[in-house]
């Protein structure tokens, strides 16, 4: 770092010091941001996150109680509704595949995976998630699997 | 400070495999990430959260970028729309679970050296930064950690990148004033 030189660079150079126990991130945030270089993925698609209820606020509650959080994500011809839902620390996903189709389902979460299946129907469930980042990794009969944008649950 | 040089380079590496290249990537852009994320006042926990959440989302880009060169901004506006995500989910999910977060984070446990000769100058200073406008206390959060490059300090407050500099000088000035009205040196660093 420069050594400060004008007043301003002074003065912020001592609201640093007076705050600074904000000012750099812990090791372990820097450390998982590395790790996280293993969920690197060369041939999936990726569904993008294209409703979240949290921050798009309609007029209209189209579904859902206040403690459902209601995700969207699209891929080219696959659509992922999920329906998070509190309990704590925990959070539980209700999914559904549109089409409607089976399929098998990687829940990938702070360094772990688990592995589900969606019914024939397209639904799936997945209890006890941590409230941390999550994608759904989704492998479907006759093409690349589809991973959904990272979401912070 | 990183300036953009080889920051594209690094993207396009990081995208081929080179796990050397994301490592720097990591490494440059992380103390952007947590000022933004302290800039909007996540608690420490979301704040982990969120740029975790932001580098992920990177990676699932990496290919995508449409100027690697610009990757900085890249994280700044997803790191801003990610804190504005947070927060909504904190307020409605977890009224209680964070309520220990809002105790003042500021108050950093000072060593004994510090107590004798700041601790009272150190006091006023963070009052008169906490009754600055929330602007202007965003503003100041991210430029004081290790003055990044004003496009991406513009892309995390989503101002123009213009108004970056001169917002800056004035928020210093309103700093310093309010300095002076609770009767110490207005030029802090003197003392």
């Amino acid at each position: 770092l420069n050594p400060p030189s004008g007043p301003d660079e002074r003065l912020l150079a001592e609201l640093r010091e007076v705050l600074g126990r904000d000012a750099a991130p812990p090791s372990s945030v820097v450390e998982a941001a590395k790790e996280s270089y293993t969920w690197r993925t060369v041939d999936a698609e990726l569904a993008e996150l294209t409703h979240d209820s949290l921050v798009d606020q309609t007029a209209v509650r189209t579904r859902g109680a206040p403690d459902r959080r209601a995700l969207t994500f699209e891929a080219r011809d696959l659509i992922i509704e999920v329906e998070v839902s509190v309990s704590g620390q925990e959070r539980r996903l209700l999914g559904q595949l549109v089409p409607a189709q089976p399929a098998r389902i990687e829940i990938r979460q702070a360094g772990a995976t688990r592995r589900i299946e969606a019914d024939a129907a397209g639904r799936f469930m997945v209890p006890g998630l941590e409230a941390r980042p999550v994608s759904l990794r989704c492998r479907l009969a006759g093409r690349d699997p589809v991973s959904t944008e990272w979401v912070l649950i | 400070m990183a300036t953009s040089t080889g920051v594209g380079e690094l993207v396009r590496a990081a995208a081929t495999g080179d796990r050397q290249a994301w490592d720097e990537l990591v490494d440059r852009y992380s103390g952007l990430l947590w000022s933004i994320a302290m800039a909007y006042r996540l608690g420490r926990t979301d704040a982990a959260d969120v740029v975790q959440t932001v580098w992920l989302k990177l990676l699932e880009n990496l290919e995508k970028l449409r100027d690697p060169d610009r990757v900085g901004a890249w994280l700044a506006t997803t790191a801003r729309r990610e804190c504005q995500r947070a927060l909504v989910r904190t307020r409605r999910e977890l009224p209680t679970d964070d309520a220990w977060r809002l105790e003042p984070r500021d108050a950093a446990i000072p060593t004994p050296e510090a107590v004798a000769v700041a601790s009272e100058r150190h006091r006023l200073l963070r009052m008169a930064f906490a009754q600055l406008p929330e602007q202007c206390q965003r503003l100041l959060r991210i430029l004081m950690v290790a003055s990044p490059p004003y496009e991406a300090v513009a892309a995390a407050l989503d101002m123009p990148i213009g108004s970056i500099g001169p917002t800056r000088a004035r928020c210093l000035e309103r700093l310093r004033r309010r300095l002076s009205a609770s009767g110490i040196s207005a030029d802090v660093g003197d003392s």
